[in-house]
């Protein structure tokens, strides 16, 4: 069974939500590569959204 | 992608409103049109390739109908179009390229603006919606790349480039378009934005997001690290150029070696070449020196050599001098003289000028020294005595150099004749010596490359462990300020996320990889069946190896035919499109594909009998949708082996007493 904390970098990173933002984010480049709506820069944006959206920070 | 139907107005040899349903029954999923040669089968193939991407390989680029065009009056326009109806991801869309042209005064046909691209699809409601036009190249890429179509509108002439293109891949766009089919572009884009691109990455940015503020050590270490992710970019950028070098050095040394080894008798025969060159340069040398000596001998002795025979018989003439001498023993010219002067001879008797006795003794003086013919028959005899020793050795010689010169022109025939045989050879050969160069400055370039690669290899780690070290550091100043905190902690869920995309890509990208090596190693087995097999290297490029029964009978060496070339086409068109296939139920979100269609114009003229029954078993199965362009005289074949996968039929009919216009007509 998957750990549910793991250390990156001394921090804690919360493996579910870190599956959970990457699952999001295959799906979302897996419909941009369909359609072509958003360039590089707009889904690198788009991603560090998703990840900040998630992660709560203190 | 699956084709519905495809409609041509007025394009080439199609004159009007021309159509053609395929079938997408999944029992009888293939469609055959049939005609016979020019017809306009490989026209009707182009159909497709300039409705979806505008292209074609016709040399006349005019694609409005002659039939058409001829009956047009100056000033006339006609429109050419091909609409074809498809479906992908379940959508229904409809594909339009139009093109106006128009006919000028002096009759010439020319197209009028740029083609008119449209794509339209039916929406849940049954409505008709159109994509916007500056996005339907977009769409099409989304549907099908126009990069991939060729594998999926497969036509005979390409088989050669696409066949080295499957087993060298050495284009970098290969493998992409390989893992694209196969539905890991998700995994490859998410990786990519995550980390790649530098500063311009998720990871590069949150980077640059950490607030120094009035640290100075932060401050620098930031600069650090930035300093040194753009070196890492730099470093993997040129580690990428190096590894297309090196494949492209990798190849043309390959092809270096095969083509020294062609030639290596090239080799033997140059330098044996350049001994004949030589040793006739020498002859000739040798036949000058002689033929001038010779001449000099002929000049120098011929002459007395010529005339021995006359001299000879001058000489039993002058046998008889004794009688033919009337001078008087030991009177001179001089006693003549002096009797002459003294006016009486011996005798006494008076001598006057003019008289008898003066004429007389004028006349003795012919016959007496120093004019006496005794002396100058002796000095004559005795020449020619000189001028016979001289000649002894005149035609002796003579001969000798003449069978020199007649021996010189056999050898220089024989050696010309030699050289000729040998240049000949040379002729469709190639200088080993200038190949060899080749191969020595590409194997050359590859240990420069090697080189560098492992000093920049070098550099990496270092500058990696740099970045380490200066990540801890910034980690443990970035506690104090709450926004670099947050940086620190999205930073962290970056890197988390990508190190675990990773593992899951290269392990999703492997197994891919394996599945597609058994699916196409098992379709170019059933289809082939010639002893060989087919797997797949990390770079998707086709390894082809003979099974261990051909590798002892033919010494290793895999001589590769067109019908292996189309059938490892098929193996892996067919490969990638079972996979397709197999993935789209799949429940699996991380992996996407599309089934799509096999269009092959006369795929079955290159195959045996034999393979024909194979070929035809294997692909309906395969493909969700087979269109098959054949002709007639393939048609029984096609009928035979194909007949309960053909859910439709068409022929393509000449019109009679035109060359310029084909019916098409559905059959059964």
């Amino acid at each position: 069974m998957t750990e549910e904390k793991v250390m990156q970098n001394n921090t804690e990173i919360d493996v579910k939500k870190a599956q959970k933002i990457l699952q999001k984010v295959i799906i979302k480049e897996n419909n941009n590569i369909k359609r072509k709506d958003k360039n590089d820069g707009e889904m690198v944006k788009m991603i560090q959204k998703l990840i900040e959206e998630e992660v709560e920070c203190y | 992608m699956l084709l519905k139907s495809i409609k041509v107005k007025d394009f080439r040899q199609f004159k009007g409103e021309q159509y053609v349903s395929f079938s997408v029954d999944p029992e009888r999923n293939v469609t055959i049109i049939q005609g016979d040669n020019g017809a306009g089968k490989t026209s009707f193939a182009q159909a497709f390739r300039w409705c979806l991407y505008g292209e074609t390989d016709f040399s006349n680029k005019t694609l409005l109908s002659m039939a058409v065009s001829d009956k047009m009056l100056p000033g006339d326009e006609k429109d050419v179009q091909v609409e074809i109806c498809l479906v992908h991801n379940n959508i229904e869309y409809t594909v339009t390229r139009r093109q106006k042209y128009k006919k000028d005064n002096t009759n010439r046909i020319s197209h009028v603006g740029r083609p008119k691209f449209v794509i339209s699809y039916k929406t849940d409601d049954g409505n008709t919606e159109y994509i916007p036009e500056v996005e339907t190249e977009l769409k099409m890429k989304e549907i099908l790349p126009a990069d991939l179509s060729r594998y999926f509108f497969f036509d005979g002439e390409h088989i050669d480039s696409m066949a080295k293109e499957i087993k060298d891949g050495r284009s970098s766009d290969f493998a992409k378009a390989v893992r694209s089919l196969l539905g890991l572009n998700a995994f490859i884009a998410a990786l990519e934005h995550l980390k790649g691109n530098g500063r311009s990455s998720v990871i590069g940015r949150y980077n640059e997001s950490y607030n120094a503020g009035a640290d100075e050590t932060l401050s620098q270490l930031i600069k650090n690290i930035n300093t040194n992710n753009d070196r890492l970019s730099a470093i993997d950028k040129r580690l990428e150029e190096l590894e297309q070098q090196d494949a492209y050095a990798n190849d043309k040394c390959q092809q270096l070696r095969i083509r020294i080894e062609k030639n290596q008798d090239s080799k033997e025969l140059a330098e044996e070449r350049n001994k004949i060159e030589k040793e006739l340069a020498g002859l000739e040398i040798t036949k000058k020196e002689k033929t001038g000596l010779l001449l000099k001998n002929f000049n120098a002795h011929a002459p007395r050599y010529f005339s021995k025979k006359m001299m000879k018989d001058a000489l039993e003439l002058l046998k008889t001098t004794e009688q033919l001498d009337k001078g008087i023993p030991d009177v001179t010219a001089k006693t003549i003289d002096y009797l002459l002067a003294r006016g009486y001879c011996l005798c006494g008797h008076e001598i006057k000028i003019g008289d008898d006795a003066y004429i007389a003794l004028n006349k003795l003086r012919d016959y007496i020294p120093p004019k006496s013919i005794g002396s100058l028959i002796s000095d004559f005899s005795a020449s020619c005595q000189d001028k016979t020793i001289s000649t002894a050795s005149f035609f002796d010689n003579f001969q000798d150099v003449i069978k020199f010169i007649r021996e010189f022109d056999n050898n220089r025939n024989n050696l010309e004749d030699k050289l000729k045989k040998i240049k000949e050879r040379l002729l469709g050969m190639e200088n080993v010596g200038s190949l060899q160069q080749e191969l020595s400055n590409f194997e050359r370039d590859l240990r420069k490359n090697s080189d560098e690669r492992d000093s920049l290899n070098q550099e990496k780690g270092v500058v990696q462990s740099n970045i380490e070290k200066d990540e801890e550091k910034r980690s443990s100043l970035a506690i104090g300020d709450k926004n670099n905190r947050k940086i620190e902690t999205y930073r962290a869920y970056a890197e988390y996320m990508y190190n675990i995309l990773k593992v899951q890509y290269d392990k999703k990208e492997a197994e891919t990889r394996e599945q597609l090596a058994n699916a196409v190693n098992s379709i170019f087995k059933s289809i082939y069946n010639g002893g060989f097999s087919l797997s797949l290297d990390q770079k998707y490029n086709i390894i082809l190896t003979a099974d261990e029964r051909i590798k002892a009978n033919d010494d290793d060496t895999i001589e590769t035919s067109t019908a292996q070339s189309i059938s490892i086409i098929f193996a892996f068109i067919s490969g990638v499109i079972k996979m397709a296939k197999e993935n789209q139920g799949s429940d699996e979100r991380l992996a996407q594909t599309e089934p799509y269609p096999l269009v092959m114009d006369a795929p079955l003229s290159a195959f045996d009998t034999k393979r024909i029954d194979t070929v035809c078993d294997v692909l309906p199965k395969i493909a969700e949708q087979v269109i098959i362009f054949i002709k007639d005289t393939d048609g029984n074949l096609a009928e035979e082996n194909l007949g309960v996968r053909i859910g439709k039929r068409y022929t393509f009919t000449k019109k009679s007493g035109t060359e310029f216009e084909t019916n098409i007509m559905e059959v059964g």
